[in-house]
């Protein structure tokens, strides 16, 4: 019998990717004098071996592990490979095809949301899809009687985040007035707290995620809001899990008495995550309303997050403050405001009434996980 | 469920909500608030030896209490028939609406 050769009788290699060349690893150190075009490339190892390696071109150097594809826009003219001796690393150009999204995406997944409102771990079931959905919200801040609201915490969405295994969670307390509210964390993801409003009886409210409103108990000036910190992904966001903020937003002012009669024992609402606190009229007694909350579905309706606090009525001691969607109110002279919203959630500002407050809220982080 | 303070070279960074047990998965110091430790807030000192919490000085005039880690002033206690704030250039507390 003679010598046979075997030819594929189709495909072979990796569908989808083309074959360029391969080296051998003599030394677990390589540098391989290789030329190419822009595009999408991997290096993979004969014994699916562990290693890494830099595409270099010019002075630019880009990494990545043995198996992982890399895109590389200026293409590269030398490899340099790290991986273990006598393995054979292949070289593959891939062509990635165009796609498009669709809709409801965790539509055909059974979904568990899990509320945390206590610091510690988040542990996510063994069986579990590795993406998550997640909110996470500063604390609020604090308010204070004949004073200002305070101002709601930053809220952040991550949507399809990787979250495996464990991820450390910090839950941001709720503040008093004349203090900053503590910032909620979901791994290295923060939501900074909400400012409160001001420490003393008449003053600016503190800055924050967003600001406490300005507080007036009795003379003829003005006090601003606290202002607001806008978060990118270098505070607090990151880049992973396409993050959407809510927050930033500044505190209203209090008035005093003024030429109007604004009255005094007033002040400014708190900021929200959602939008910003209102201010208080030089010519008005009433109370104002805080802003408005950050609106999420994700615990299984739609919830307002960070809702900022209301400023104080004068002397409507009928009405006291209460929550809304749109923030809180800080007793309105038709009282109709006068009760707590179910829809307000973590993360809201304290508001201020004609004889005390309603409390800040802690901040929280909402977990939805999918089983697939 | 407690409330406690994060410490960073002796200063609050940060106030979160913890259940006791579960305090030693967050990374850093943290020290738990109890009635004792005057009420922190982000940007206070934390004097270890007191295990207290105290503020930046609010006015020049104000005497830190060795013992409490309070500021004080000069005129005693705030009244409390009233609103008052107070007037570092008399050195006393007004009342708000009589000034």
């Amino acid at each position: 019998m003679g010598i046979q050769s075997f030819v594929p009788s189709s495909g072979g290699g990796m569908p989808g990717a083309s074959f360029i060349a391969a080296i051998q690893m003599t030394t677990y150190n390589r540098s391989w004098a290789q030329v190419g075009g822009p595009g999408d490339y991997v290096l993979v190892s004969s014994k699916l071996s562990n290693g890494y390696a830099y595409f270099i071109q010019g002075g630019s150097t880009q990494g990545v592990p043995l198996g992982n594809i890399i895109n590389l826009p200026n293409g590269f003219t030398n490899i340099n490979v790290v991986a273990p001796k006598d393995d054979y690393i292949m070289l593959y150009k891939v062509a990635t095809k165009t796609t498009t999204t669709f809709s409801n995406p965790f539509a055909n997944f059974s979904s568990f949301p899990s509320t945390i409102t206590s610091s510690g771990n988040f542990v996510l079931p063994n069986n579990a899809l590795p993406l998550v959905n997640v909110l996470v919200a500063g604390g609020g801040g604090g308010s204070y009687h004949h004073s200002g609201g305070g101002g709601g915490g930053n809220v952040i969405t991550l949507t399809a985040y990787q979250a495996v295994g464990t991820t450390s969670v910090t839950i941001g307390g709720a503040s008093s007035r004349g203090s900053k509210a503590g910032d909620t964390y979901f791994g290295n993801v923060y939501a900074i707290g909400g400012g409160g409003t001001s420490g003393s009886d008449n003053g600016p409210g503190i800055n924050g995620g967003n600001g406490g409103g300005g507080a007036n108990h009795g003379n003829n000036n003005y006090y601003v809001g606290g202002t607001g910190t806008s978060q990118s992904s270098s505070t607090g966001l990151g880049t992973a899990g396409t993050p959407q903020f809510g927050g930033g937003y500044s505190g209203g002012y209090s008035h005093g008495t003024g030429s109007l009669g604004g009255g005094g024992h007033v002040g400014g609402g708190g900021g929200g995550a959602g939008g910003a606190g209102a201010n208080r009229p030089s010519n008005q007694r009433y109370g104002v309303l805080g802003g408005a909350g950050f609106p999420s579905d994700i615990s299984g309706s739609t919830m307002h997050y960070g809702a900022g606090g209301g400023g104080s009525d004068h002397n409507t001691n009928s009405n006291g403050g209460g929550s809304r969607p749109d923030g809180g109110s800080g007793g309105v002279a038709d009282g109709s405001y006068a009760h707590s919203y179910s829809t307000i959630s973590y993360g809201s500002g304290g508001n201020s009434t004609y004889n005390g407050t309603n409390p800040a809220q802690t901040g929280a982080v909402i977990v939805r996980y999918y089983i697939p | 469920m407690s409330n406690y303070a994060k410490i960073e070279n002796g200063i609050v960074t940060n106030i979160i909500v913890c259940e006791d047990s579960q305090i030693g998965t967050q990374p850093g110091h943290h020290v738990k608030v109890t009635e004792n430790t005057n009420e922190p807030i982000i940007g206070f000192e934390y004097n270890s030896e007191k295990n207290k919490f105290t503020s930046p000085q609010p006015y020049e005039s104000w005497i830190l209490n060795e013992e409490t880690l309070v500021w004080e002033s000069p005129a005693g206690p705030k009244p409390t028939d009233g609103f008052y704030r107070w007037d570092e250039e008399s050195l006393s507390w007004k009342q708000l609406g009589q000034e």
